[in-house]
């Protein structure tokens, strides 16, 4: 198991979000966490990545326990964040984004080669690798801070929302690169509200809903299920 | 027309103290930029530098220069310790902001009352030959002294702004202070950065220190508060966070300490200081430079 969470219990301060959480993902697959609004999705994946310390349970990546690292080091294991919002560096070019998002010892020999990959994936980039990202439009933003987290060579790329706010063609595009990914040998985390699209390119998913995961299985699984479609899908 | 050169030599004077507010109020605007931390007990580290002036030059006979340079690592170091011990400790929790403010100004209240004990509270000067040789450009007289600490003060804050903008760690100080958790995402060592700038912070102050040292012969425990004033008021003019606003900021209040030298009389010249500030706070709240010029 790649990437493993064993009860979980987090929040912030007196309130408590996640009860009991247990996700697991194995290397090379693309899992969805999904759920409504407010439902803790966020608030995983900060555990995951060091932003948050849980009040209980323990995470382990390849084995090791990793609970109580911060935040840099887990970045230099190979676990990355796209985080909420993005959280650019709005007043620094593309570039010098780019080049942050290797800041690890992990990365920082393979920039050259990793931003020859990244720009193959993201032309766009490579136009405005000279424009600050603070003016640079939300899909383009959303694509800056794919490719930023991918700059330091992740084994386990987390997405929170990649899709939000975008034009549905944008949206596919971005799923596309999903797969694409994967295809590279990426394992990939995804946070979606946009069930459906996730649901069609995951392998497997859990559903979090007020904090606790109520369903988990295979994404096709889920998608044939009817309260899956009722709830998330909205059919 | 003598009166009228009379005014033009003292207004370069302040200009040239307003080119080491600016480098002072740089390390309080790096501070600032990358924890939201106000280091009260900035203008003491100045002071201390200057004792680090005085003591190395009359004890060892080395050049001031020289000391300049002993400074900025000496505070440097003592600029870590205290960042250990009053900042880093609360700066993450709720209302930790607030709380370097009272932090730092215990560390203001101890360095003083350390400086008054070990020092005594009598000023001191040394002599140095910077001080006593003049030289004449576009028809103005000024000492050799202030001509290099203007000249030190901003090669310094160029220096820095480069370090900021091409070197990989002086990045990572512009990416915490544009978005901490977006530079957390990335796997930089945020209190690392945290420590290293307010350590520099703390070496630029000292840095100045030591060059206010080389032409004001008055070197005491209490000589920080003009300097905390000042660099303040640079800061907030300047916009927080912009670097080469510094410069310019620090050149106008330093001009405009002049005037107000002029205008009223040595004893009061700083009123016009918060007049132009308070002007400044009332009409553009975001500084002068707050816009127009990148922030750090
Ligand atoms: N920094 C915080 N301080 C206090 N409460 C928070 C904080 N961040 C999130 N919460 C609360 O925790 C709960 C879960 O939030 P979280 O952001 O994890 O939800 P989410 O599933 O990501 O929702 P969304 O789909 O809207 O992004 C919410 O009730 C939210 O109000
Ligand atoms: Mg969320």
């Amino acid at each position: 198991m790649l990437l493993e969470l064993q009860k979980i219990n987090a929040g912030y301060g007196d309130l408590q979000v996640l009860w009991d959480v247990d996700l697991q993902v194995d290397r090379g697959e693309i899992v969805s966490l999904l759920g409504s609004n407010g439902a803790g999705k966020t608030t995983t994946l900060r555990v995951i990545s060091g932003l948050l310390k849980p009040f209980s349970g323990k995470v382990f990546f390849n084995g090791e326990d990793i609970t109580r690292l911060p935040s840099n080091k887990r970045v230099e294991m190979g676990l990355a964040l796209v985080p909420e919002g993005r959280q650019l560096f709005p007043e620094m070019t593309v570039l010098d984004n780019l080049e942050m998002g290797a800041y690890t010892r992990r990365a920082r020999d393979k920039f050259q080669d990793t931003l020859e990959w990244v720009f193959s994936l993201f032309p766009k980039l490579k136009e405005r690798k000279n424009q600050l990202a603070g003016t640079m439009s939300g899909g383009e933003q959303q694509m800056l801070a794919i490719a930023r987290g991918l700059m330091s060579r992740p084994e386990v790329l987390m997405m929170d929302e990649p899709s939000m706010g975008l034009a549905p063609k944008l949206v596919l595009e971005i799923f596309g690169t999903v797969r694409k990914l994967r295809e590279e040998g990426v394992t990939i985390l995804l946070v979606e509200q946009n069930a459906k699209a996730a649901l069609d390119v995951s392998d497997r998913a859990y559903i979090l809903e007020t904090g606790r995961i109520v369903l988990k299985g295979p994404a096709r699984e889920l998608l044939g299920m009817d309260e899956v479609r009722k709830a998330y899908l909205g059919i | 027309m003598i009166e009228f050169s009379a005014y033009t030599q003292l207004l370069v004077s302040y200009a040239i103290l307003g080119g080491v507010y600016g480098l002072t109020a740089l390390g309080l605007s790096l501070i600032w930029g990358v924890m939201k931390a106000v280091n009260w007990a900035h203008g003491d580290f100045l002071m201390v530098g200057m004792y680090t002036a005085f003591w190395t030059v009359t004890l060892f006979g080395i050049d001031p220069y020289i000391a300049a340079i002993v400074a900025f690592i000496l505070l440097g170091l003592l600029g870590m310790v205290t960042h250990v011990i009053a900042i880093e400790p609360v700066v993450e929790k709720p209302g930790g902001h607030e709380a370097t403010l009272l932090t730092t100004l215990g560390i203001s209240v101890i360095l003083e009352s350390l400086a008054l004990i070990l020092w005594s509270p009598s000023p001191r000067s040394y002599q140095n030959v910077y001080k006593n040789t003049f030289i004449e450009i576009l028809g103005i007289r000024t000492s050799v002294a202030e001509a290099i600490a203007f000249v030190v003060s901003i090669v310094s804050i160029v220096a820095v702004d480069q370090f900021l903008k091409r070197v990989r760690i002086g990045k990572a100080i512009r990416a915490v202070s544009q978005n901490p958790i977006g530079a957390r995402v990335v796997g930089i060592d945020v209190p690392k950065i945290r420590l290293m700038t307010f350590g520099l912070g703390v070496a630029l102050a000292g840095m100045a220190g030591v060059l206010v040292s080389t032409f004001y012969p008055n070197i005491r425990p209490l000589a920080g508060y003009v300097w905390d004033i000042a660099s303040y008021v640079v800061v907030i003019f300047a916009g927080l966070g912009t670097i080469y606003g510094v410069i310019f900021a620090g050149i106008i209040i330093g001009v405009t300490e002049g005037l107000g030298t002029i205008i009223f009389s040595n004893a009061f010249r700083q009123i016009l200081v918060y007049v132009v500030f308070l002007t400044v706070l009332l009409l553009r709240p975001q500084g002068l430079f707050g816009k127009a010029l990148r922030r750090v």
